[in-house]
């Protein structure tokens, strides 16, 4: 498995003031550039003291010798996706969860709930704020948008509501499936 | 220069037959919102690689 599959590259830009100040402050950051490797729950491993590829290379088999992560439907970007989307010719199906909703109990559910939905599509999980739900112009999260890899509009844009059975989300990911050309 | 410095990043994680990403044409998928790339690693159970950047 390729190392972007085996941990989570996260960007934190600190351009403008106060911009990430929290993880500044939480990392003991000093200067820029600086790389931290840290835990599942976010607690600092080390810091990046080597760019030697051989280095970054054991470092990151450390790690994920360590901490292997869990099976999940989720990709890791909704650009790569997409872009997977391409080569397998395979529907990207972007759910955009509220930003306060308990994503380990939502993969859960997911999991149980989307039978062979979770093959059929190339899943992302975005979190719902207000600059996310412009981009996909979705008025309100839950939604989920799905999108054809290789055409400008999505497929199909389906609300998602707390009280819907699994029946009413399997149908609307089934219709956008049915407009999806291979 | 935001730009050119996670180009350089991205560059240097890639040498070495390292290529983070490569089945997505060698590219470092970036989680550029830190908050849900923690989220996100505890979710899946990774490590996580923070690359603190800034342009001044």
């Amino acid at each position: 498995m390729a190392a972007a599959q085996r941990i989570v590259p996260v960007l934190v830009d600190c351009s403008e003031r106060g911009q990430n100040e929290d993880l500044l402050k939480k990392y003991g950051v000093q200067g820029f550039p600086t790389v931290i490797y840290a835990d599942p729950d976010g607690k600092q491993i080390k810091e990046m003291d080597s760019r030697d590829a051989g280095t970054i290379v054991k470092d990151i088999d450390n790690l994920s010798k360590k901490h292997p992560g869990r099976p999940s439907i989720w990709q890791s970007s909704t650009k790569a996706a997409v872009d997977l989307g391409k080569q397998v010719k395979k529907p990207v199906a972007v759910y955009l969860a509220e930003p306060k909703e308990d994503l380990a109990k939502l993969t859960a559910k997911l999991m149980k709930d989307l039978g062979d939905r979770k093959t059929k599509f190339l899943w992302v999980l975005e979190l719902g704020k207000d600059d996310v739900l412009k981009k996909y112009a979705v008025d309100a999260a839950p939604a989920v948008v799905v999108l054809d890899p290789k055409a400008d509009e999505p497929l199909a844009k389906i609300p998602v509501k707390a009280d819907d059975k699994a029946d009413v989300l399997n149908k609307a990911l089934d219709d956008a499936a049915k407009q999806f050309k291979k | 220069m935001l730009h050119k410095s996670i180009l350089s990043m991205s560059a240097f994680l890639m040498a070495g037959g390292l290529a983070l990403g490569q089945e997505y044409g060698g590219k470092v998928g970036w989680v550029r919102d830190a908050e849900f790339g923690l989220i996100k690693a505890k979710l899946e159970g990774k490590a996580t690689m923070l690359y603190f950047t800034a342009t001044w």
